[in-house]
């Protein structure tokens, strides 16, 4: 009896993983996977939607030398990038200054509301928000415009001059995106169990010390998880740039997003906007991988 | 003594600060609500409303289906949530818990679909959804949202079943517990501060996506709030900005809800009891 | 064990509703094009419109139910297009029997979205959108020629004449086959400052700083010249801030030169797809387009409609070039323009034109229904049902109805346009409209900012207009 349930248990138990991983693999690999190599099927075609399918045929790598000689989309990656850097710096930075001031268990009690106050950002829908931003940073009737004067400076060209817009945009995703992580660092101080705080303290040791020493260490994985988040999808920045400037001014605030959108679905051509997609793609892969093994500390 | 109060003020302001900041647009957003078009672009801008009007909810759940469409985008985020939790807790105790095959493979393959820009999918669904003819349907978007959101809800089950100390799931074998029984008796009560970030994350995603639901829906009474409400957005000509404002202040009601409600479970001291005891 | 039980239970569950989500849905039977039900005369009751009464609401007599059973799916976007198609669509189905519905989608995504359908999915069956789209699915061969059923099954009062020639021929018309009925007419037009130009004061003012007499401009210089005197920043004494406004933003600025550059005697593109304004006079237009800069607002570059038409409602502008819709701005009651804003013609002479179509998907499943609908609401009295939702009308006969030209006081203006306009606000080039849209876009707002000569830019708009329409085997 012992045996027949130990060979039992040898197949269910080396079957389990594979019980508890199973949905999720199966809907991945459906759901994103074999769409993944679809489109990089659709990036070796000829394909444009506007034009008879007859017409369809392979061409290889030409949709990739296409995208990597439009000057336009290699001017967006450089953008893309330096709006990622400082979207994700000002997001993250916040985030956990945000994720301090509320885990602090002086104000802990009183700053409740705060919590539920800072994450409503992220409660609006976009189409919305990006919208009442873009009033927002009118030229002539926005409030924000209004402020400025009201304070004595010159009104801003928001939407008019590149570096305004650049700035616009960057603030437009901070706002949007620190809740999510100051919501994350939120639950990550909280893994960090008290006494180890209450035995620093004993020894003697300050705040800023304790913070930098012993806590951002502790939750160094969940930083990682946060900055690489982060850079995913700031690097697919796309909404509040087409509501707000549509690229410009001129194609100055043209990013990746963008630009594979417009040239797959406004010029419709597809074939070569999946090319765009997949090259996009591989960036995303390479500098989120940077930023993971420089903050990452792998366990075991 | 001093020197907590002038941190504490010092704290106050900061927070006060971030609450301005942060709250502007919405406020914005909900006054316009409440103002009829010529409020909207004026100069002086009207930060407190002249005069206030029900005019634009009127015109929102008259001329515009928000009814319906609110009630489609409930349905999809609550089952999306709810699945997506379950797949993906499932998914990330089998990923901490276990050594297998195929373990890294997996992990790092989930990750990858994240990192992949939504314009990939696009026509790959428009073209598989049509053939198995689950185009312009719930079912379609759901699965789809639930696909979405499990690489960041598996990444962070992974993160917080990873915190979990060894030495409680050997306790629990020891007791004869079998897997599943760690999972939904021991493991699961543990990081429920974990889920609820998780959930709260997963149910926004869904409730305000829109590329997909752009793509996979056609009919008006299929459409949820994010379609319905893009739908008001003119090019050369006016944007009802006030009804516009007032379908985004009805659809943020539930999302204000949810984050309200579920504070209480992302507390300090859950996990600090766990590891304690 | 009793765990992995309920584990498997789950597993067996969600692939049940997996499966049952992936059985195919099953086709409609009764595919025949054949009207189905019984002919059975009908006459369709419909309240008054501008006080007219709607006599011929069956198709001329040809609709009588005889389409029970037959589903059409319509295609356009959100907002007046789609709710004046439902409006008329209510009135078709009690005439023909057949069922209409109505598919929205937003601004903006609505192309794409539309364009994705007709080359993979193939679930519309007509399609209201731009000319320039309406002609790029006919020269794709997704819309289907309509003579055959114009031959077959028209009413007798589909009088094709009497829609106005000029968008029969540039809105219906494509390489000479008849592939959409127009269904809304688009011009640029002039708004001016009435209560100023009649002005006696003004007119004196006027007069002593330019020894001519104030008029409504209808030529170039005499624009500029009026401009001048509108506009503070050259002459402190105007009433105005500025003599002339437009929108300028990026998807928006090129209609400030195309309005110029008919006038002068350029085109877009020519009947072969050749540039045709890399010229004299597309020159012209682009320094006219640099003169207006002078008088026109600071923040010209960052105007899209929202603020461009609210500065004009604000009265800070003397005369403003925009699409009809800022008629709801200018008469809103916060306006300070109301009733004080004339109409006319752009100063040229030759506005850029907008305007949409109806048409027939090639895939239509019920193409003599879909048809009767195209046909119904561009019909005599069909097409008056959607003029509440600022649908204008496309025929003459309605314009020459007194009370439709009395309804909305830029019909004058309109129809003397819509004869002039001779450019359409995106190329008539199809495939690749949407680029040389951007094309224009970039090089215009870089001569608007000054950062490359209008003769660069016409010279890089030509070289990427070329190189553009030869890559999807155009012309040339």
């Amino acid at each position: 009896m012992k045996q027949e349930t130990g060979a039992v248990k040898k197949i269910s138990e080396r079957a389990l993983p594979y019980v508890f991983i199973g949905p999720a693999v199966i809907l991945i690999t459906l759901l994103a996977i074999v769409p993944l190599f679809y489109s990089i099927y659709i990036s070796l075609l000829n394909y444009n939607l506007s034009l008879p399918n007859t017409m369809i045929r392979m061409t290889g790598l030409d949709n990739y030398k296409y995208m990597l000689t439009n000057g336009p989309f290699m001017k967006s990656i450089g953008w893309t990038m330096v709006f990622t850097f400082f979207t994700v710096l000002l997001n993250v930075t916040l985030g956990m200054i945000l994720a301090l001031t509320l885990n602090n268990e002086k104000v802990s009690r009183q700053t409740k509301i705060f919590k539920s106050l800072f994450i409503l950002p992220m409660m609006l829908a976009p189409v919305v928000s990006t919208t009442m931003w873009k009033i927002m940073f009118g030229a002539i009737y926005g409030p924000i415009n209004y402020l400025i004067e009201a304070l004595g400076l010159k009104a801003v060209a928001w939407t008019g001059e590149t570096l305004p817009a650049k700035i616009a945009v960057i603030i437009i995703d901070v706002w949007g995106a620190t809740p999510f992580c100051m919501l994350i660092l939120i639950a990550a101080l909280q893994t960090v169990p008290r006494d180890i705080y209450e035995s620093a303290f004993i020894d003697g040791a300050n705040r800023v010390k304790v913070f930098f020493k012993i806590t951002l260490p502790l939750i160094r994985n969940f930083i990682a998880l946060v900055v690489s988040l982060r850079v995913m999808d700031a690097l697919k920045i796309f909404d509040s740039i087409m509501i707000l400037t549509d690229g410009g001014p001129g194609d100055t605030t043209e990013t990746m997003g963008t630009m594979i959108y417009k040239t797959a679905f406004r010029y419709m051509n597809v074939g070569a906007g999946s090319a765009g997609a997949i090259i996009f793609f591989v960036i995303i892969i390479v500098v989120t991988l940077i930023f993971l093994k420089l903050i990452r500390k792998d366990r075991q | 003594m001093r020197k907590q109060n002038v941190e504490k003020v010092i704290l106050y302001l900061l927070l006060a600060l971030f609450v301005i900041v942060f709250l502007f647009p919405i406020y914005w957003a909900v006054t316009t609500s409440f103002k009829s078009a010529g409020q909207i672009m004026k100069v002086p801008p009207e930060f407190f409303p002249s005069s206030w009007s029900l005019q634009n909810y009127a015109e929102v759940f008259t001329k515009h289906q928000i009814g319906t469409y609110f009630i489609n985008s409930l349905i999809v985020s609550v089952t999306t949530t709810l699945c997506a939790i379950i797949v993906a807790t499932f998914a990330g105790y089998g990923f901490s818990r276990f050594k297998f095959k195929g373990r890294a493979f997996w992990q790092y393959a989930i990750i990858v679909m994240r990192m992949v820009p939504g314009l990939v999918f696009i026509i790959p669904y428009y073209i598989i959804f049509q053939r198995l003819g689950i185009l312009d349907t719930l079912f379609g978007l759901i699965i789809v949202y639930i696909t979405a959101a499990l690489p960041l809800a598996i990444w962070l089950f992974m993160g917080f079943f990873d915190e979990l100390p060894t030495e409680m799931f050997e306790a629990a074998k020891i007791d004869g517990c079998s897997e599943f029984g760690t999972y939904w008796r021991i493991a699961l009560p543990l990081i429920v501060p974990g889920i609820v970030v998780a959930a709260i994350l997963v149910f926004l995603a869904a409730y305000n996506e829109f590329s997909l639901s752009l793509v996979l829906i056609f009919t008006d009474q299929n459409k949820t709030l994010p379609l319905g409400i893009s739908g008001m957005i003119q090019l050369q000509k006016d944007t009802p900005f006030g009804t516009l404002a007032a379908a985004g202040t009805i659809a943020f009601i539930p999302a204000l809800i949810l984050a309200l409600t579920t504070q209480k479970y992302v507390q300090a001291g859950i996990t600090a009891g766990a590891v304690k005891g | 064990m009793k765990k992995k039980f309920n584990v498997i239970l789950l597993c067996f569950l969600t692939l049940t509703i997996v499966l049952s989500a992936c059985s195919p849905k099953t086709t409609e039977s009764g595919k025949s094009p054949q009207p189905e039900g019984e002919f059975k005369e009908v006459t369709v009751e419909a309240p008054d419109v501008l006080g007219i009464k709607l006599t011929d609401l069956n198709g001329g007599g040809t609709l009588g139910g005889q389409y029970a059973g037959q589903k059409i799916v319509v295609a356009t976007r959100t907002g007046d297009f789609a709710d004046a198609l439902k409006n008329a669509a209510k009135y078709f189905e009690e005439a023909s029997g057949a069922t209409v519905e109505i598919q929205s989608f937003p601004a903006g995504n609505d192309v794409e979205k539309i364009q994705l359908d007709l080359n993979t999915g193939h679930h519309f069956d007509a399609v209201l959108m731009p000319v320039a789209n309406v002609h790029g699915y006919a020269e794709g061969g997704l819309i289907q020629d309509l003579q055959p059923y114009i031959n077959t099954i028209a009413s007798p009062n589909l009088d094709i004449d009497d829609f106005i020639p000029s968008l029969w021929e540039s809105y219906g018309l494509y390489k000479g086959r008849m592939v959409a009925f127009p269904y809304k007419p688009d011009s640029q037009l002039f708004f001016y400052r009435k209560d100023l130009f009649e002005d006696p004061e003004i007119q004196k003012q006027y007069k002593e700083k330019t020894g001519m007499d104030l008029a409504v401009p209808t030529t170039v210089e005499d624009f500029l010249t009026v401009a001048e005197f509108f506009t503070q920043k050259s002459n402190p004494d105007s009433p105005t801030k500025y003599g002339y406004s437009s929108m300028a933003s990026k998807t928006n600025s090129r209609l400030i030169w195309q309005n110029r550059l008919a006038a002068f005697g350029g085109n877009d593109v020519d009947e072969k797809f050749k540039p045709e304004f890399n010229n004299e006079a597309g020159l012209k237009a682009m320094e006219t387009m640099l003169e207006l800069k002078k008088y026109a607002p600071a923040e010209w570059l960052q105007l899209g409609w929202d603020e461009a038409n609210a500065l004009f409602a604000s009265g800070e502008v003397a005369m403003m070039e925009q699409w009809p819709g800022l008629y709801s701005t200018i008469e809103s009651d916060n306006s300070k323009v109301k009733g004080k804003v004339g109409y006319g013609v752009t100063p040229g002479g030759s506005p850029t034109m907008g305007g949409w179509a109806i048409a027939m998907t090639n895939t239509a499943k019920y193409p003599e229904a879909t048809y009767k609908f195209l046909e119904y609401v561009t019909s005599k009295d069909g097409e008056l049902l959607k003029i509440n939702n600022t649908m204008d009308p496309t025929r003459t006969s309605n314009y020459n109805r007194s009370e439709v030209l009395a309804s909305n006081p830029m019909y004058p203006a309109l129809l003397d346009s819509l004869s002039g306009a001779k450019i359409l606000v995106d190329p008539d080039v199809p495939f690749v409209s949407a680029k040389l849209c951007d094309i224009m876009e970039n090089a215009i707002q870089a001569v608007l900012r000054e950062e490359m000569t209008p003769q660069a830019a016409l010279d890089e708009m030509e070289q990427n207009f070329i190189k553009e329409i030869k890559a999807v085997g155009l012309g040339l």
